[in-house]
């Protein structure tokens, strides 16, 4: 097992993920790639096959570039809101 | 439900609550399948919400984050939705450099939110809370171990999933939705939505979004064909404490509600809980900030009544 030490608070430290990625200290950060599960976001977050063992999967930590968005004037179908 | 035709798709919704909000769930589905299709899918996407707050509620002592809370150091096995909360929520710290911290369960608690928000106002206004602000540790401590699917918590440490639960919540429903049939979806939980596969229309799915200065008027509407929509503000969930106003956006650098100038922040991201996280991160900030995160769109709103926005989304103001 790896550890990172103590928070730090508003300047997350390098990531250190275990030989092989079996065990991985969160709050860790390994640059542009964090190691997590793989059922968590569906099908679009998977790793491709052979990647990583399973179920470890890497996930890119941005998600470049961000959604098309556009103006309209139609009916919006949902409203939201803070709650 | 209602059933809008275009060519040969339906749309199916219902609005219920959930997780303490307001939540609206709409399919896209192949006409053929008929009124029943779109039924089994919200059906579905309800008993998942359900699923998922039944396991992340830090109101349900029986949760699975309720045990992590109570763990005091020990390995918790986990769902893997746990997991997955757990490791995005320590990803969202990471990607917003802290701003956004899950380890804020004893800070927000600490004022009086440790219980159901209906039963916060009620309580809170004649129960002391510390002089001392209660630090807010951080999650470098925790261990995640995917091999046996476990998850530790230092002593002392406690998280609230809150708005990055509703955020990755909406993802989850939304992939499920898609992977039991649904042509597109959108999740909309309490401010955290997700859309998802095909939009309804060619024009994408119109979103719109109240003022939060003055829900009887719209602050922006635009359309999203995928991705995500998150809204933090910390005009909502307010109540009394007998050390003055809170609200339940601490900031992790006091462990205090954040004060500042922004008051409500819209981010429009690739996924819920990724959108969400940045809303905290731009809400800490300044109005400037919104240039620090192109992978995102964001809108924000002033105590003064400013408003700013992204280029792609200065047109969609109203």
């Amino acid at each position: 097992m790896t550890t990172d030490g103590q928070a730090h608070r508003r300047r997350p430290r390098r990531a250190h993920a275990a030989a092989g990625g079996r065990m991985v200290v969160a709050g860790a950060s390994a640059g542009a790639l964090l190691v997590m599960v793989a059922a968590m976001a569906g099908p679009q977050e998977a790793a491709p096959s052979g990647a990583v063992a399973q179920p470890v999967v890497v996930v890119r930590r941005s998600g470049g570039s961000p959604p098309a968005v556009a103006r309209t004037d139609a009916a919006p179908v949902t409203t939201t809101a803070a709650s | 439900m209602a059933a809008t035709a275009r060519r040969a798709r339906a749309v199916g919704e219902e609005r219920r609550r959930a997780m303490g909000s307001d939540a609206h769930v709409l399919v896209v589905t192949d006409r053929a399948a008929g009124p029943a299709g779109a039924t089994g899918l919200l059906a579905r996407a309800w008993a998942r919400v359900g699923q998922l707050e039944a396991r992340w509620s830090r109101f349900r002592p029986d949760s699975e984050v309720s045990a992590l809370n109570r763990s005091c150091g020990t390995a918790v096995a986990v769902s893997d939705d746990t997991f997955a909360l757990v490791s995005h929520a320590v990803a969202a710290w990471d990607l917003t450099g802290g701003r956004f911290d899950p380890t804020v369960g004893a800070a927000v608690a600490s004022l009086g939110y440790d219980r159901d928000f209906a039963g916060v106002s009620r309580v809170a206004a004649s129960c002391p809370v510390p002089g001392e602000a209660v630090p807010v540790p951080g999650p470098a401590g925790i261990v995640l171990d995917p091999g046996r699917s476990t998850v530790t918590l230092p002593p002392g440490v406690s998280i609230d999933p809150g708005g990055i639960g509703k955020g990755l919540a909406a993802d989850l429903v939304a992939g499920a939705l898609l992977d039991a049939g649904a042509l597109g979806a959108l999740v909309n939980l309490g401010g955290d939505l997700r859309a998802a596969g095909d939009p309804p229309g060619v024009g994408g799915w119109a979103i719109s979004l109240p003022d939060p200065l003055d829900g009887g008027r719209e602050l922006a509407r635009f359309s999203l064909g995928q991705g995500a929509v998150a809204t933090s503000s910390r005009l909502r969930r307010q109540w009394r404490t007998t050390a003055g106003a809170a609200h339940h956006l601490i900031d992790p650098a006091t462990g205090r509600p954040a004060a500042g100038d922004i008051v409500a922040v819209s981010v429009v991201a690739d996924r819920g809980w990724r959108a969400e996280a940045l809303t905290k991160a731009i809400l800490l900030g300044e109005p400037g900030d919104l240039d620090r995160h192109p992978e995102a769109h964001a809108i924000v709103v002033t105590a003064g009544g400013g408003r700013y926005a992204s280029p792609a989304l200065a047109g969609a103001l109203r």
